[in-house]
């Protein structure tokens, strides 16, 4: 059985993005500083590997934001896996390519799960993040934590409920690159039950 | 060369107290969470702390026990009860506040400054060779934002709070560059010490 996992690039300070994202600037002011890591996903090292991994998952859950903002991946994510978009409400057009709407948490956790197979299903997004949290559906956590502070942007976590969930470091990686930009640390944490 | 160093236990959340802190529940409800990586029990002093640990976090501990100043924030200082107005090894501590202070937290080695370049400059002075320590999420910014802070050490526990105090808060809009200098692991946390980038 696959795990749910979230891969998600935070800076320190837990921006995901910076002020204003929206379908013009879907990164907000600023916020593609955080993907310069990615100059290095093809590689050898720990962010290459961490990208493969990326790449290698079975299914995808994403937000509705997310998944607007990205253009609607022109209905394919990666390799043509299935994408459940998790929506309050459903679009009126049919979904592009390998997109699923569903308006559950549960019933997309269960989707994703069913879908991976023996993969792993890749989260993407705060929103859904979150919801797969609150829901308890979430396996991992695999955040790019980038050396860099926003200040300002939206947040990774939030509108969460107070209550401390319990988190077990199954790896840190960190890459020894020149560039002091690109020298993310990579933190996979299981999330207790 | 003194740098001002950071030095802060946060949540993977982002959270350096529980909800509701105040006097007398000073890292909030639930909040010793984030201690428990160096605080076994009760204990008296800051130097019975870090002389129960061994291994990474107590080189850490180390590091910052070997501060030659402080400085820190009036309301994180008053929370602590002024440390009895000796952090550690009675090295002088520079407190962050645009009030007067009380008559009953007044130590010898306790400075009230009003401006935090000003205190940290006053820190480094009295530090000489050694590195400031800098405590409080209200100082850190304030500390980052006049660009005075050198160092961020941050002991990141693998726990979410959902709630509570953040470090990074109300803060401007402006990038600020680090450095990953190192990254330890330690037994139920993970030390990550950036050091603020001023070049380029």
């Amino acid at each position: 059985m696959g795990l749910i996992r979230l891969y998600m690039t935070v800076s320190l300070d837990g921006y995901v993005a910076g002020p204003r994202d929206s379908v013009d600037e879907p990164m907000g002011v600023g916020g593609f500083r955080l993907f310069n890591w990615l100059d290095r996903r093809d590689d050898p090292g720990p962010s290459g590997q961490v990208f493969a991994e990326v790449m290698a998952t079975r299914a995808v859950i994403s937000g509705r934001r997310t998944y607007e903002h990205a253009g609607r991946w022109q209905g394919d994510h990666h390799d043509g896996v299935p994408v459940f978009v998790l929506t309050h409400h459903v679009p009126d057009d049919p979904p592009p390519g390998s997109i699923r709407y569903v308006t559950d948490v549960r019933e997309c956790a269960a989707q994703a799960r069913a879908a991976a197979g023996d993969g792993d299903v890749m989260v993407h997004g705060a929103g859904a993040a979150q919801a797969l949290l609150r829901a308890g559906q979430l396996d991992e956590l695999e955040l790019h934590v980038v050396p860099v502070l926003l200040g300002q942007g939206r947040r990774l976590f939030d509108h969460l409920p107070a209550g401390q969930v319990e988190l077990d470091l199954v790896r840190r990686l960190t890459p020894q690159v020149e560039e002091p930009a690109q020298r993310v640390t990579h933190l996979r944490y299981r999330i207790r039950r | 060369m003194s740098q001002a160093v950071l030095y802060m236990s946060m949540s993977l959340d982002g959270f350096i107290a529980g909800p509701d802190d105040g006097p007398g529940n000073g890292l909030g409800d639930g909040g010793h969470r984030l201690h428990e990586w160096f605080l076994t029990g009760a204990v008296t002093s800051h130097r019975e702390v870090v002389d129960r640990l061994d291994g990474v976090n107590r080189e850490v501990m180390d590091e910052l026990m070997s501060a030659g100043a402080v400085v820190v924030g009036r309301r994180t200082f008053e929370f602590a009860g002024g440390w009895g107005g000796d952090h550690h090894d009675g090295v002088p501590i520079f407190v962050l506040s645009r009030r007067e202070a009380d008559a009953a937290m007044r130590w010898p080695a306790v400075t009230y400054v009003r401006d935090v370049a000003d205190a940290v400059h006053s820190a480094k002075d009295a530090a000489g060779e050694n590195d400031v320590l800098v405590r409080g999420a209200v100082t850190a910014r304030l500390a980052l934002a006049a660009g005075v802070l050198d160092e961020l050490q941050i002991h990141l526990v693998p726990v979410l709070f959902g709630r509570g105090c953040r470090l990074f808060e109300n803060m401007p809009p402006d990038h600020i560059e680090l450095e990953l200098v190192r990254a330890l692991d330690g037994p139920g946390v993970q030390h990550l010490r950036y050091r603020v980038r001023t070049e380029g």
